[in-house]
């Protein structure tokens, strides 16, 4: 399901700020529901067991980009964790990758909250898996565990937590994705071809 | 000795400022490393309001016939008005130019924060004080631990400098390199993890926020010897914390053991006592910025200038990651450890 019907929605809003105010219902628990960027801005609503794209960042290194809308929390500032864990142990196994910011969130039409500036890298969640040192596994074809936590200024907090299977998902990309999401990966190990023009210092600089 | 690139003492008739004082010298290589690696640039102007980025390239030299040899002792040094001075390994290199094209590149794509996944950290300075002999970061790695490179190994030395407002160059710039060679027969090979929290925005409209990122050790049982932080003026707390790699919660404050609260002189934090600076199976740092935005300056294009590079467009004056002291911000770690393991240093994005 896109998302982007949503976002127009809330694009209307946000010109005139309208938060702090709360969205949803005070007694209930904060509720959040997750959706996956593609590597052409689109988005996915992510459920369990889902393919999630591994995408080279503007910053470098392997990312997926996770989108929230949450409701029954103040709108404003929010502060978005998202992290990925191996997944093969409940609750205490190895997190491979682990990032917290504030993004601020508006309520829209539809009764949810949305990030302000819902088109900005910086308003997901940036959990960027590759270059991997650490999982015992490839990082892409693999299922692990996606968590992406919420806590607004009251401190109310809610999250959710599913089993997804990370995937290269730039074509062009393929081979170094493929390399930098290895098991075992390890600095100098990954050439790509004249194509992209990476190739071993110690090859051209004898 | 073995002199890589010898600089190229370039006649200063116009510096970047004021004459230098008497006292005053130049960071130089020191004249009692007759064993290890040496590297100087050349001294180089830096024109008011201007931000100098270049990086310089060597490769090691061949000093155990043919094999792989160990340094344990670094000296780093900055003249004044130096924003940053790092050296990285260079595993691949993208479109930074042939053989035939130098060992000089002048920002581009050095500055590019991708490549840092292919540019394992070896030592960085963020030392630029005029005092007298205080310009460098002088290091004798704890007892036992040493580098270990290859001959012809490339080496990269990235040199950032800042003759604008929020930092001067009073003089001119140079940055000089020493690496000490080991006697040790046997050392323990040290490490780096250098991480880098980018996809950042500090706003008009959200103007105190704090970034937080976690990066974990390959493997367990590690000790961290040094670390530092680099962000740019809006910046306002560093902080780097033990974490176990597997509590999603910020570590609580007996993990913390690095803090910097001074963007233009944070410490090098070295650590003295091996027992308190091990990290456990699974584990590594997390560690955070917080800042503190503030009205950019008319000089360097006030909020148009920072809308104008904004790749988002939001309109909203937001500081975001980039090099440029002046117009972007940085949330950057760096931690040094041993035992290196399985052949890698680590890079987190």
């Amino acid at each position: 399901m896109r998302h982007t019907a949503s976002l127009l929605l809330l694009a209307a809003c946000s010109s005139s700020p309208p938060y702090p105010e709360f969205a949803g219902d005070p007694a209930l628990p904060l509720e959040v529901e997750l959706s996956i960027r593609d590597v052409s801005g689109g988005l996915t609503t992510l459920a369990d067991g889902m393919r999630v794209p591994l995408i080279e960042a503007p910053q470098g290194g392997k990312t997926i980009f996770v989108a929230v809308r949450a409701r029954n929390l103040y709108t404003g500032a929010v502060e978005l964790m998202g992290l990925v864990r191996d997944g093969t142990v409940d609750g205490q196994d190895p997190i491979l990758g682990l990032e917290k910011r504030p993004v601020d969130f508006a309520l829209a039409a539809d009764g949810w909250a949305y990030p302000v500036e819902p088109d900005q890298l910086s308003s997901y969640s940036n959990i960027a898996l590759c270059p991997n040192y650490k999982s015992s596994r490839d990082i892409y074809e693999e299922a692990y565990q996606v968590t992406v936590e919420v806590e607004d200024r009251s401190g109310r907090r809610g999250g959710r937590a599913l089993m997804v299977t990370p995937y290269c998902g730039v074509p062009a990309e393929e081979q170094s994705c493929r390399c930098q999401c290895a098991h075992g990966y390890h600095h100098g190990q990954c050439t790509v071809g004249p194509n992209r023009s990476a190739v071993l210092a110690s090859e051209v600089w004898r | 000795m073995k002199r890589l690139a010898v600089a190229v003492l370039l006649a200063m008739a116009s510096c970047s400022g004021e004459d230098p004082p008497e006292e005053f010298t130049d960071v130089h290589n020191d004249p009692a490393n007759t064993t290890g690696v040496q590297f100087q640039t050349p001294v180089f102007e830096v024109a008011q309001g201007v931000e100098s980025q270049d990086c310089y390239f060597f490769n090691m030299p061949d000093l155990n016939n043919g094999q792989d040899y160990w340094i344990d002792h670094v000296r780093l040094g900055s003249n004044p008005g130096s924003h940053h001075a790092n050296v990285f390994r260079v595993k691949t290199i993208v479109a930074l130019g042939t053989p035939e094209q130098g060992d000089f590149v002048d920002d581009g794509e050095c500055f590019k924060s991708a490549n840092w996944a292919d540019w394992p950290l070896v030592v960085n300075n963020q030392n630029d004080t005029a005092e007298a002999g205080k310009g460098y970061f002088d290091w004798q790695l704890p007892s036992g631990v040493a580098y270990k490179f290859s001959p012809g190994e490339r080496i990269m030395v990235q040199t950032h400098y800042v003759n604008a407002s929020t930092q001067t160059t009073p003089y001119h710039g140079r940055v000089a390199l020493d690496f000490y060679r080991s006697s040790l027969p046997n050392p323990i090979e040290m490490g780096t993890l250098f991480a880098t929290q980018q996809s950042i925005r500090i706003c008009r409209s959200n103007q105190t926020p704090t970034y937080h990122g976690s990066c974990a050790f390959n493997k367990g049982g590690v000790t961290i010897a040094a670390a530092n932080g680099h962000f740019h003026s809006r910046g306002t707390k560093f902080e780097i914390l033990k974490w176990d790699g597997v509590t999603a919660e910020r570590p609580d404050t007996s993990s913390l053991f690095y803090t910097s609260t001074k963007w233009d002189d944070p410490p090098m934090t070295i650590y003295q006592d091996p027992g308190a600076m091990q990290v456990a199976e699974h584990g590594g740092v997390w560690w955070s910025c917080a800042y503190e935005w503030s009205e950019p300056l008319a000089e360097v294009g006030g909020c148009a200038a920072l809308d104008a590079a904004d790749k988002q467009q939001a309109g909203d004056c937001c500081y975001t990651f980039g090099p440029k002291v002046e117009t972007s911000e940085h949330c950057n770690a760096f931690v040094y450890y041993y035992p290196k393991v399985d052949r890698t240093d680590i890079t987190c994005f």
